[in-house]
């Protein structure tokens, strides 16, 4: 039966269950008696068919509008049982089960903030009711709100530990919350009980996602016999061996894999990165594409095979991907930011203003597009619109290191006069206040006190900048300037020639 | 009631209701070219299906008085046909000859300079025979010519005997310098990229064919060419020293940097470092580009080199050199401070928030006001027709800029009166500076790529006090190039040099014009070192009128 209809048939139903039928309360306990008979023997269609005989001889009774809704939900008909369950609650808003039924359900299909508001009543009445606790644990690890799951399931850890899926929503909040070795200990503690393998994959993912990929990789090994999709289990292995630098193993993994015919999108997308960590940029590439073509669907994919292309200075293909991402995605937010950072790359700056736009009407959070945005306009000389978003961003994100450091690049890439050289120098001594470590902002000064002949910050600056990123060519190039100018002849000539070597090697 | 009506007129007057005729100052520039005659087009082979690299650069330009009767005339390049253009009519160089009224005659035909057999890039004037009539060294790829001035209206091709054809080689700008000090002129040749029109490279923006940048082409080091003295030259490259600089050389301008009286050679790159190359003494150069920091930017990185010049502009008496380059790169002026490091004056001098968005090409120091200080006169023009599509602050074709010194090296933008001219866009290419009806004021002549030259009358200089100097050597080259002459007149020296290169693909007027501003009271003095180092001291020089002193 199609949606549509079963929608209707469910609401002819109800209309049927609300046509005026004699009430006979006694009647409608016989049938709700049947009804308790056939689920506990696993006969639900016929305990739905008496509870629904049932509700029509006792419309107002929530305790039989909240077990049909019981019983929808077990067969997998969640919306039509949120409808049952919103009935019972109407009809008796103090009925605790049936409330909680609802909040269950809606839990279930997704409706993450009907559910909490209703927990969150259910508790402000009987705050001791473990079960709305456990569930109200849930929905918070859900809306990412780990703070509160944490101490919500933290406070019930025995009903907690009874269920895999339970166990990794607490695991999961104490990784969020830096309770890193607390998360650890749970997630052990459920390789030591029998549990359903489907709760440890589940377990197992919240570790890997989380970075603790030694208790991840076990606990996926331990269902390797037992979990039924053996791809998907087989693939996040693999991932976890990527991740932790073994690309050799993991490639053979993934190719162990498409030889046994079971190369899904992922599967290849996997495969081609770990061809991309070894430099085999040709099949890294081939692979993004047969991933692609396996899945068009998966976004991540193209997004992949963008940043290859990218590293492998195959700048019009990584714009040819893009610009198909936009055209397979065209409601994503990262798929103009993805075009937008290629036309950044290739120059083509007023379409990257385009693409940034796009991206920001998207998704008006993101960060990263509104800094696209600011130096696409740049580039394509909207220098008064470009230095609005930049001051109005540094604003609005005072911790992000990256922001006045890229606007200051950008104020001395253009000729600055006095006042923006100034300010350049403000906003790269910003930068490093929040993150000493920036190679940018302490190479950027250290010219700059060159070119204002201060030796002493040049020098400063400078051999920071290269003891954090010995391996870039310009920064050698300025300390050969530097030593030259301080009469260091030796340290010029050996500066000089670092840089050439890194030059010559494409850094 | 008179009294009353003057003062009612006085009044209006200055409320504007009624405007007195007011004769407003010329510009300082005007365009001359169809009054001159000058009916020539560059063709470049213009967006071959193929887009040869060599196509978007050519365009040299020479004043050069080839008939010696004291009217510099002009000489341009033309580029030609390459093999996915043909052209209905075969494209033709262009030798005018002055009139002395104002106007030019084509005399391109008579005197045998019509065709190449090779494409065309720039052209370097001078006598190198030391016969007193200008000759010319025309560039190009693959290959170069050295046509010999017969003193009758007429050249002769001698490069085969000259030995200097630079086979194979893409040649852009080319340099006479009597490095070796021997009285005559050698030749230094900026070779550009490894080229070949059976190589194709292929590149495009949007799924529409463009040139590829530079970069896509291999560079190669220069050619120095000795002068033997009799009609030949010998390939003393590697002996000097020069065949290790690989690079992509566009111009070069040869100067004496250290004031030791040798010569040395600034040479402007194309993405790769310019150089610096300080003679010897002893037949051999050193690069010393990276000492005086003018190799690279601060980051390390090669800017875009394209036209070269070098002058002194904050009379301190060293030559300061002027670089033009790439949007976004700035056209880069480097202070000589008697020592290395040179300073790069480029943001101070107001001249990097002047060009940021210009791609530059030829250039010039020139005093177009006579008032003592070196100006800048330069054009600018982008190579890539789509660029429009991906900014909104750089443009095809762009202005020529005309920049006011105020003696401390400080630009001023001058285009609101230096002529309409510098308020319209074009592709500029080469130019060349020569003052063609001898009135003191330095005109300025530039090419256009596949487009008609532009001819200016500098309005200006004649209003104030010059003198113009033509120096004729003996003992060292008969133009004089490399020599330094110091003005001393009313409490300022003025110093200058004769220089060769210069610009992008283009050729000077050798004589020197000092601007004095207004009449000097007191003995004028002018000190002379020749090429060859003999030192000379000349006084009675008259104003407003140009004399030659002979070594």
């Amino acid at each position: 039966m199609g949606g549509f209809s079963r929608g209707l048939f469910v609401t002819l139903w109800i209309s049927l269950d609300l046509l005026a039928t004699p009430e006979d309360p006694a009647a409608a306990k016989q049938h709700a008696d049947k009804a308790a008979d056939y689920v506990q023997s696993g006969d639900l269609p016929h305990a739905e068919a008496e509870l629904h005989t049932a509700i029509r001889l006792a419309p107002a009774d929530s305790s039989y509008l909240t077990s049909l809704g019981a019983v929808l939900g077990m067969q997998g008909k969640l919306q039509e049982a949120n409808t049952y369950f919103e009935r019972a609650v109407k009809a008796n808003p103090a009925d605790a089960t049936a409330r909680r039924n609802l909040a269950a359900n809606q839990w279930r299909l997704g409706e993450l903030k009907p559910a909490q508001a209703n927990l969150e009543r259910l508790l402000r009445t009987q705050p001791q009711d473990s079960a709305s606790v456990l569930l109200l644990g849930m929905v918070s690890e859900n809306l990412h709100d780990y703070a509160r799951a944490a101490k919500l399931l933290g406070s019930i850890p025995t009903i907690v530990a009874q269920r895999p899926e339970t166990v990794a929503a607490l695991a999961s909040a104490c990784y969020h919350t830096g309770q890193r070795e607390k998360a650890h200990r749970l997630l052990e503690g459920l390789l030591t009980q029998p549990a359903e393998p489907q709760g440890i994959f589940a377990a197992a993912g919240v570790a890997a996602q989380s970075g603790d990929y030694g208790i991840a990789e076990k606990m996926f090994e331990s269902i390797r016999a037992s979990y039924p999709d053996q791809t998907k289990l087989a693939y996040n292995l693999a991932l976890i061996q990527y991740r932790t630098g073994h690309t050799v193993e993991s490639q053979q993994a993934l190719l162990a894999l498409v030889t046994a015919g079971r190369g899904t999108g992922e599967v290849y997308a996997l495969l081609g990165r770990c061809y991309q960590a070894q430099g085999e940029t040709s099949e890294a590439v081939h692979a993004l594409e047969t991933a692609i073509h396996q899945d068009p669907s998966r976004e991540p994919s193209y997004a992949t095979l963008v940043a290859i292309l990218l590293d492998a200075k195959r700048l019009p293909a990584a714009l040819a991907a893009a610009t198909e991402m936009t055209k397979v995605f065209p409601k994503s937010a990262l798929a103009f930011l993805t075009e937008g950072q290629v036309q950044l790359k290739m120059s083509q700056y007023t379409d990257a203003v385009q693409a940034y736009h796009r991206a920001i009407e998207l998704d008006s959070s993101s960060l990263d597009a509104q800094t696209g945005l600011a130096s696409a306009q740049w580039g394509a000389g909207m220098r008064t619109e470009a230095q609005s978003s930049f001051e109005l961003l540094i604003k609005q994100h005072p911790r992000d290191a990256d922001l006045p450091e890229t606007y200051a690049t950008l104020l001395l890439d253009s000729a600055p006069d006095d006042v923006a050289e100034t300010h350049a120098a403000t906003l790269l001594k910003a930068a490093l206040d929040l993150d000493p470590g920036r190679v940018e902002s302490h190479y950027r000064l250290g010219n700059l006190a060159l070119k204002n002949g201060s030796t002493g910050d040049a020098l400063q600056h400078l051999e920071a900048a290269a003891r954090l990123a010995p391996e870039e060519s310009k920064i050698q190039f300025a300390l050969a300037r530097l030593y030259r100018r301080l009469g260091r002849a030796d340290d010029a000539t050996s500066a000089m020639s670092r840089y050439e070597k890194l030059k010559a090697a494409g850094k | 009631m008179r009294w009353v009506l003057a003062a009612l007129l006085i009044l209006c007057v200055c409320a504007g209701f009624i405007k007195w005729p007011v004769s407003a100052a010329p510009d300082i520039f005007t365009d001359v070219t169809a009054q001159a005659g000058i009916r020539w087009r560059h063709v470049s082979g213009e967006e071959s299906s193929e887009r040869y690299l060599v196509e978007t650069m050519g365009g040299g330009v020479a004043f050069l008085d080839f008939d010696r009767d004291g009217l510099p005339d002009l000489f341009f390049v033309t580029g030609g046909e390459t093999p996915k253009s043909p052209h209905s009519a075969p494209p033709n160089n262009a030798l005018y000859r002055n009139k002395g009224n104002g106007t030019f005659e084509d005399v391109t035909a008579k005197a045998g300079l019509e065709r190449l057999p090779f494409y065309g890039m720039g052209v370097a004037a001078a006598d190198f025979d030391n016969d007193g009539y200008p000759d010319l060294f025309i560039t190009g790829y693959p290959a170069c010519a050295l046509f010999h001035n017969n003193r009758d209206g007429t050249f002769t091709d001698i490069t085969e005997k000259a030995g200097v054809k630079n086979s194979g080689k893409w040649a852009a700008g080319a340099a006479w310098i009597d490095y070796d000090r021997d009285g005559r002129l050698d030749l230094f040749i900026c070779n550009y990229a490894k080229f070949s029109y059976s190589d194709i490279h292929r590149c495009e923006f949007n799924g529409l064919r463009t040139y590829c940048a530079q970069t896509a082409y291999e560079g190669e080091p220069p050619t120095l060419y000795h002068n033997n003295g009799d009609g030949t030259f010998t390939d003393v490259t590697a002996q000097a020293g020069l065949a290790k600089l690989v690079g992509r050389a566009l111009d070069a301008v040869s100067i004496d940097v250290d004031d030791d009286g040798w010569p040395d050679i600034f040479v402007a790159r194309d993405a790769s470092p310019n150089l610096l190359l300080i003679n010897q003494r002893n037949g051999t150069f050193v690069d010393a580009a990276l000492d005086a920091e003018v190799a690279l930017t601060a980051d390390g990185m090669a800017r875009a080199g394209m036209g070269v010049d070098a002058g002194d502009i904050t009379g301190e008496g060293r030559p300061d050199f002027f670089v033009t380059n790439f949007n976004d790169e700035q056209h880069a002026l480097f202070l000589n401070k008697g020592a290395f490091p040179f300073q790069e004056w480029t943001r101070e001098s107001g001249l990097a928030a002047l060009t940021r968005s210009f791609v530059g090409w030829g250039a010039h120091f020139l005093d177009f006001d006579n008032d003592g200080t070196l100006d800048l006169v330069f054009v600018n023009g982008h190579l890539n027709p789509v660029i429009e599509k991906t900014r909104l602050d750089v443009h095809y074709e762009e202005p020529p800029m005309l920049l006011a010194n105020n003696g401390k090296g400080v630009f001023r933008d001058m285009k609101e009166s230096a002529g309409p001219v510098f308020r319209s866009r074009y592709l500029g290419r080469g130019l060349a500076v020569g003052d063609y009806d001898n009135d003191g004021g330095t005109d300025v002549v530039f090419a256009r790529l596949n487009d008609a030259p532009v001819l200016l009358h500098n309005n200006v200089g004649r209003e104030k006090a010059w003198i113009g100097v033509e120096l004729q050597g003996t003992k060292s080259n008969r133009e004089a190039i490399g020599a330094k002459l110091t003005l001393t007149a009313g409490g300022r020296k003025l110093t200058r040099w004769i220089t060769s290169g210069t610009s992008y693909l283009s050729s000077h007027d050798h004589r020197v014009i000092f601007g004095l501003g207004d009449p000097p009271s007191g003995p004028v003095r002018l000190d002379i070192r020749w090429p060859n180092g003999n030192e000379q001291t000349v006084s009675g020089l008259k104003l407003n009128q140009y004399q030659k002193v002979v070594e």
